[in-house]
């Protein structure tokens, strides 16, 4: 990857942040926050955006994304009022920029003018709004009106003063093999106006000590613009820390520059004031208010390749294996003759733990950037179904390994669109059974005993279950005499190709949204469950484990095979007297404990170990909780021990499996495959089987 | 800051192969279109041979489309200490993208003091 190729990556990352960023914000514009924040945040967003675009020569993007950040300074200045129009007209904008970033990020092209009605939209209003001389902009005309009032803007513009910068820029040794490229910087300078630029070479060693990777060279940069400090700043942005830079302005700025250039000012809402004259100059250590406040804070955060993370995670894997091996060694020998060598691979366990628990603590991220997507998803919903539908959002700062944070969006779009499509009724149906207008869809996370648990709540008409059936009758999934409980009626909803809507719409009624939801939950090593009141509405609950990493089982033997089975699922485990096994009728065994009779899964019998315990007083009963499936027994010889494995993909590395939930390498050096009890209990038809699955 | 790959480090000379191999025998030495790190890397070794060995080198830099600043910055570590060593260091008709690529990052003045040959 060449230096470019880095720089470009860096800016599409930070374009997912930024997008995201701006998508709240326009959402909050809609709901008619309108306040000083809100129009910051938008406006920076589009601003940065459009920073790196201009270094990376997106013109077009540059050019759109000057005109929304036009329309939204008119805002700022309080030229212009949010109303629902314009509000849409901005999430339009939003979402032109970001096809327009994805275009550039694919090295495609949008279509010919595809932007140009939402462009000339944003002009039209700005030129209500008394900016006359801003038309020219959206033609990538700069203008002198606009630039004066913002001096964050990129563009310099010829009636406004010139201005004078120096910039020390004192960038580390290893700037090259960031990716770096001084002259992509000063070219980006050069588009703000003239440049001077003197190296310092003092520290250039001689060349049989010259490396050239590393960066031995500082910088001197004199600019002169009309642009303000922000536009000089946005150049360095994305290509060297703020400690390495110094911005000066030798100039005096702008009356109202001072204020507008630290970007978290609220700037007045009062039309703009002529800009002053160049000041005298000051002296060299007069540094711009504005450029020095926004470069003073220590960074605190970087930014991580993935990659390097997973190396990382696998490493500490592999540790926490080797770890393993060695306590298992350590097991064979008399403790008392090696106290030192006992405690230090004990001390050395608890550091390994805390290691693995620090390293997995990196990849996690709230489910936030998943959440603020949604607010959008379902306000065009409730436009194109004509239905009146708010979404309440709670628990968004849960934080989960990015992996799944990565998959949550699917799942969550289609169940979403189911909730506002199928269950959230019209205002006049709502009306007629004494329901407010409006309806009302809850998306909340929480952590619950490992996992992260994901609701998906509307109080629309609840599932048609006798509809659901007919429909499951018709296309062939289900007999006609089939006698089904009502959750299991329900699950038939994750059906391949199953859908009970009127008319096939772009929003849902193709019959492929559910399926897709429990495969990608089901891949990620999660549940989906469903509860349904007629009339009330519905809840789908995703179940999710907080990384796929790692997790903490319990070895367990069957035969001579070792099996894990999740921690988290294990609810007790017993000897159960023989009396209290029932053979049923059909075929399949229940224990009777306490008052409730569970059904039984003999794992000698589902993966065909050979001296595998016969009956379950002979062994034990492990009471684990399969989800959709309640509780179940399973049936194994014995119970080994507690211990925290590495997950090894069996998908990835063989093929899905059902009841295998991923493999591990324990301490003795052999492979054990981790159980999906859930799965395993659909999989050898057990009584925790449902209809649907049967199916599948 | 970027925080991408890493540029792959160059590897270290095989014991077989002798500084300067890049330089022909009568010391001519000429920059590649795209004068990236890469090339640095190659450029100062070769050079670092060459200086060893006293031998005078004649860089032709007629080809440069693109100048990177590491090869910029290698260019003139190797002048100064050419220079130093009293071996001759040259430089054949530059391109307009190699002086340019001076000017912008402010290496101007220091190449203006190398010796030039048609």
């Amino acid at each position: 990857m060449d230096e470019l190729d880095q720089l470009r990556q860096t800016y599409f990352q930070d374009c997912d942040e930024l997008l995201g960023e701006l998508e709240s914000a326009l959402m909050a514009l809609d709901n008619g926050r309108a306040d000083g924040d809100t129009l910051n945040d938008a406006f920076r967003a589009i601003h940065s955006i459009k920073g790196g675009a201009d270094i990376l020569h997106f013109d077009r993007l540059v050019r759109f994304a000057h005109t929304f950040e036009s329309m939204l300074d008119r805002l700022r200045l309080g030229k212009l009022a949010v109303d629902p129009e314009l509000a849409s007209l901005m999430l339009r904008a939003g979402d032109a920029i970001a096809d327009l970033v994805r275009a550039a990020q694919a090295g495609s092209e949008m279509p010919d003018g595809y932007e140009n009605e939402i462009a000339d939209a944003l002009q039209s209003l700005a030129l209500a709004a008394g900016a006359a001389a801003e038309t020219a902009a959206a033609n990538g005309e700069e203008s002198a009106a606009l630039n004066e009032r913002d001096p964050a803007a990129t563009v310099p513009t010829a009636d406004a003063p010139l201005r004078h910068y120096r910039i020390l820029l004192s960038p580390p040794a290893d700037l090259f093999l960031q990716g770096n490229e001084p002259q992509l910087l000063i070219r980006a300078l050069e588009r703000l106006g003239s440049v001077k630029t003197v190296a310092d070479a003092s520290a250039l060693p001689p060349l049989a000590s010259f490396d050239a990777e590393q960066c031995y060279l500082r910088w001197t940069v004199d600019v002169r613009t009309t642009a303000g400090p922000e536009a000089i700043r946005d150049v360095f942005d994305l290509a060297v820390d703020k400690s390495d830079l110094e911005i000066t302005e030798l100039t005096a700025p702008p009356a109202d520059a001072a204020v507008a250039g630290t970007s978290d000012a609220v700037p007045a809402p009062t039309p703009a004031t002529a800009p002053s004259g160049p000041s005298p100059i000051k002296p060299a250590s007069g540094t711009v208010p504005g450029v020095q406040a926004k470069a003073a804070p220590t960074v605190n955060s970087i930014r991580v390749d993935l990659e390097k993370l997973d190396y990382l995670v696998n490493l500490v894997g592999e540790l926490v294996i080797s770890q393993s091996m060695l306590a298992e060694q350590l097991s064979v020998l008399p403790t008392d003759k090696f106290p030192t060598l006992s405690r230090s691979i004990e001390e050395m366990s608890q550091h390994a733990r805390n290691l693995q628990d620090g390293v997995m603590a990196v990849r996690t991220q709230p489910v936030k950037s998943v959440f603020a997507r949604m607010p959008r998803l379902v306000r065009d919903l409730a436009v194109e179904t004509g239905k009146n539908v708010r979404l309440l959002v709670s628990g968004e700062t849960t934080e989960v390994d990015k992996t799944v944070v990565e998959q949550l969006f699917d799942p969550l779009l289609h169940m979403i669109r189911n909730a506002v499509d199928h269950g959230i009724e019209s205002p006049a149906e709502r009306g007629a059974n004494g329901k407010p207008a409006q309806g009302t869809v809850r998306l909340s996370a929480a952590h619950v005993g490992g996992r992260i648990v994901i609701q998906v709540t509307d109080d629309g008409r609840g599932i048609d279950r006798a509809r659901v059936r007919a429909r499951a009758v018709e296309r062939g999934l289900l007999d006609a005499d089939s006698v089904l409980t009502e959750e299991q009626l329900d699950n038939l909803i994750f059906l391949p190709g199953l859908s009970t809507a009127e008319t096939v719409s772009d929003i849902s009624g193709r019959g492929v949204g559910m399926d897709v939801v429990r495969r990608n939950v089901e891949r990620l090593g999660g549940r989906v469950l469903i509860r349904s009141v007629a009339g009330k509405g519905s809840t789908f609950y995703l179940s999710l484990p907080l990384t796929l990493a790692v997790l903490d089982g319990m070895i367990i033997g069957v035969g001579r095979e070792t099996y894990v089975v999740p921690l988290t699922v294990i609810l007790e485990s017993l000897r159960p007297q023989a009396r209290d096994v029932h053979r049923l009728v059909g075929g399949g065994e229940v224990l009777y404990v306490r008052g409730e009779y569970v059904p039984l899964v003999y794992l000698g019998r589902a993966f065909d170990v050979p001296d595998a315990t016969k009956e379950p007083w002979e062994g034990l009963v492990m009471l684990v909780d399969a989800d959709a499936g309640g509780k179940i027994g399973v049936v194994v010889d014995e119970i080994v021990g507690q211990q925290q494995v590495v997950i090894k993909s069996v998908e990835s590395n063989y093929r899905a499996l059902r009841g295998i939930a991923g493999a591990t390498i324990l301490g003795n050096g052999r492979v054990a495959l981790i159980l999906d009890v859930a799965g395993l209990a659909e999989a050898v038809g057990g009584a925790g089987q449902s209809p649907a699955s049967a199916a599948a | 800051m970027p925080k991408a790959a890493a540029h792959k480090s160059r590897k270290l000379r095989k014991p077989d192969e002798s500084p300067g191999d890049h330089i022909a025998a009568d010391g001519a030495v000429a920059l590649a279109a795209v004068a990236d790190m890469e090339a640095a890397c190659e450029l100062a070794e070769a050079l670092r041979g060459a200086l060893e060995r006293q031998m005078p080198v004649v860089i032709d830099a007629t080809a440069v489309e693109d100048m990177s600043t590491p090869c910029a910055q290698a260019l003139v570590s190797a002048a100064t200490s050419f220079a130093a060593a009293n071996v001759t260091l040259v430089f054949r008709q530059p391109s307009d993208a190699f002086i340019a690529a001076f000017n912008r990052i402010g290496l101007y003045a220091a190449m203006m003091q190398w010796s030039f040959v048609e």
